[in-house]
């Protein structure tokens, strides 16, 4: 359709002519009598002039359409052929301006994640080499003297308080790429209710989905989201006797959604604001990087995690995918 | 104190200072060398045991191919009748380098920063298993089972699964697992394991942490099929190389002789 978008103008003004030209002829006919191969001819002309404008109308419908599929589908290679067309040049010129422009804003992006990540990753080395004299030897020295003793027991106490943030850290930080598969999800719980609940059969666990229901997720790091989330719903009904966990799967206009829910004390308002972030934690001893990881993760399955809690008890975490 | 000769390898000095403090303690002699370019000239005497070897030499590098060509040209390359065993120890975290290195043949692998205990407990270890292989006397402790290291490639497994760091055993946990190992349904073993990599955020495991799965009612497969399949697979992983699917799986070559000709795995 090359000559389409060079000679757009020009086409459009031959159809409008060819048109008129066509409308002229068999008025020409009709008020004359004259010859009815005129009015065939004029007929003809006013046909492929009509063929010829729909055909232009579509042209710029399907350039949008293109122009779309390229940016869903996030390929900033494509160029639409420059031309000083007056009708349908700008229009080239602007869809070519925004492929450039959302290929380099990708580029970018990606560079920013790849120094991160190279940063990260070396930090992580570098602190654990650091770190390893120290832990090792404040613990193998001989301390005789009760002072130094304790002085050393300090400094490999500290020391190894930075290694847990840095291995916290290093987690946090390195989430592998989901595998995305589809997962049935009835089958992932019945798994996880086989190896969650205890050995007497016990279980204050209630799982519930819909037998055909299927997910595209990784269904590891799936597990390793619900179990993060089952793991605190447990803490907070710690010695609540009618402690109980319900966790539902359901689709809605074609998202799948998983909600955990537990009739606990419910989050306090002056956390709940801040439960998401990285090693903010309200357990003593408490990394704080389980929710944020469990976050993360949604977020590179496209998804979101977010959280209800009512004053009444009742904490709902849902799963958006 | 063991009368045995090891070789260290790294070349971050507090490091290398730390390590031979903590060793020299319990292993005689102990040479510690910042250059890993002097192990040909320094194995070449036949008389080391044991190599801890860093994984990786100068600044910024990210991966462990330094550590692994050091590895290969011990264990391969050297022509030498009886290779030292080899440790690698790495500042990094990704199991899957530990992985990629047991494959490679090394002996066992340490991530810093290490617990002193535990450090000197693995060299001691690959030194024992060194010489055992080197006399073919079996150990009759060995022909019982080999839960121990199914229950490390267990916890190795699903710590990669579930992107968690592997934790260090403590014995009373052990002492758990192998109970559980005993009783003969490997399903139960695996369920407990897996159950405990999700559940517990520790990085050492005590034997309250130990929380066992529910009993599969059936197919409860016995601990002798399970040793059959494990060192089956071990066997056809290594291209039946039985040097190192010994070393793998943590018993001498005699064992391995033995134990194959038991289930007919030739």
């Amino acid at each position: 359709m090359n000559y389409i978008n060079k000679y757009y103008t020009i086409m459009w003004a031959t159809a409008v002519l060819l048109l008129l030209a066509g409308c002229m002829a068999a008025t020409a006919f009709h008020i004359n009598n004259s010859d009815y191969r005129l009015s065939i001819v004029a007929y003809i002309t006013m046909g492929a002039a009509l063929l010829l404008i729909i055909r232009l109308i579509r042209y710029p419908i399907k350039m949008a359409h293109h122009f779309m599929d390229c940016i869903s589908a996030k390929e900033h290679n494509t160029y639409f052929i420059r031309n000083n067309d007056l009708l349908i040049g700008g229009l080239s010129e602007k869809m070519n301006y925004t492929l450039q422009k959302c290929s380099h804003e990708r580029e970018r992006l990606e560079r920013t994640v790849v120094y991160n990540e190279r940063i990260m990753r070396v930090m992580s080395h570098e602190l654990r080499n650091s770190l390893a004299p120290i832990i090792s030897l404040s613990e193998h020295c001989d301390n005789r003297e009760e002072s130094t003793a304790k002085n050393m027991q300090v400094i490999h106490n500290q020391a190894t308080a930075v290694n847990d943030f840095v291995n916290a850290f290093h987690r946090l930080s390195n989430i592998p790429a989901p595998k995305i598969a589809d997962v049935n999800i009835s089958a992932l719980f019945k798994r996880l209710a086989h190896l969650l609940c205890d050995e007497k059969g016990k279980c204050s666990l209630q799982f519930t989905a819909p037998q055909e229901l299927v997910i595209k997720a990784d269904a590891n790091q799936l597990i390793l989201v619900l179990v993060n989330l089952l793991h605190n719903s447990f803490h907070a009904l710690h010695g609540q006797q009618n402690g109980k966990i319900e966790i539902l799967a359901s689709s809605s206009e074609g998202k799948g959604y998983i909600t955990v829910k537990d009739n606990g004390p419910g989050i306090a308002e002056e956390h709940i604001e801040h439960i998401f972030e990285p090693f903010y934690s309200t357990k003593t001893g408490g990394t704080g990087i389980g929710l944020p990881l469990s976050r993360q993760i949604m977020f590179l399955h496209g998804g979101d995690l977010k959280v209800l809690s009512t004053r009444a008890g009742n904490t709902i975490f849902i799963l958006q995918f | 104190m063991i009368d045995a000769k090891i070789i260290i390898v790294d070349d971050n000095k507090a490091v290398l200072q730390a390590l031979h403090t903590v060793l020299s303690k319990e292993i005689r002699m102990v040479v510690a060398v910042v250059n890993p370019d002097l192990l040909p000239a320094l194995v070449a005497k036949e008389d080391v045991d044991a190599i801890l070897l860093d994984m990786n030499f100068g600044s910024g590098k990210l991966n462990g191919n330094d550590g692994l060509f050091w590895l290969k040209r011990i264990k391969k390359e050297s022509a030498l009748s009886n290779p030292p065993s080899v440790v690698l120890i790495t500042a990094f975290g990704e199991i899957e380098l530990a992985v990629q290195a047991l494959k490679e043949g090394a002996d066992d692998f340490v991530q810093k920063p290490w617990n002193n205990k535990r450090l000197v407990e693995i060299m001691s270890d690959v030194i024992a298993k060194r010489r055992q292989a080197m006399s073919p006397a079996s150990n009759a402790k060995e022909e019982r089972y080999i839960a121990g290291p199914l229950i490390h490639s267990l916890v190795q497994r699903h710590a990669i699964t579930y992107t968690k760091p592997v934790p260090i055993i403590s014995e009373s946990a052990m002492n758990e697992l192998m109970a559980i190992a005993a009783e003969g349904d490997i399903s139960l073993l695996e369920d407990t394991i897996e159950r405990t990599i999700l559940w517990c955020d520790k990085d050492t495991w005590e034997a309250l942490d130990i929380t066992r799965g529910r009993v599969h009612t059936q197919n409860a497969i016995t601990i002798e099929e399970i040793e059959k399949r494990l060192i089956r697979s071990t066997l056809k992983a290594t291209g039946h190389n039985l040097v190192i699917t010994a070393q793998m799986l943590g018993i001498s070559r005699q064992t391995l002789y033995n134990k194959m000709k038991r289930y007919e795995l030739y």
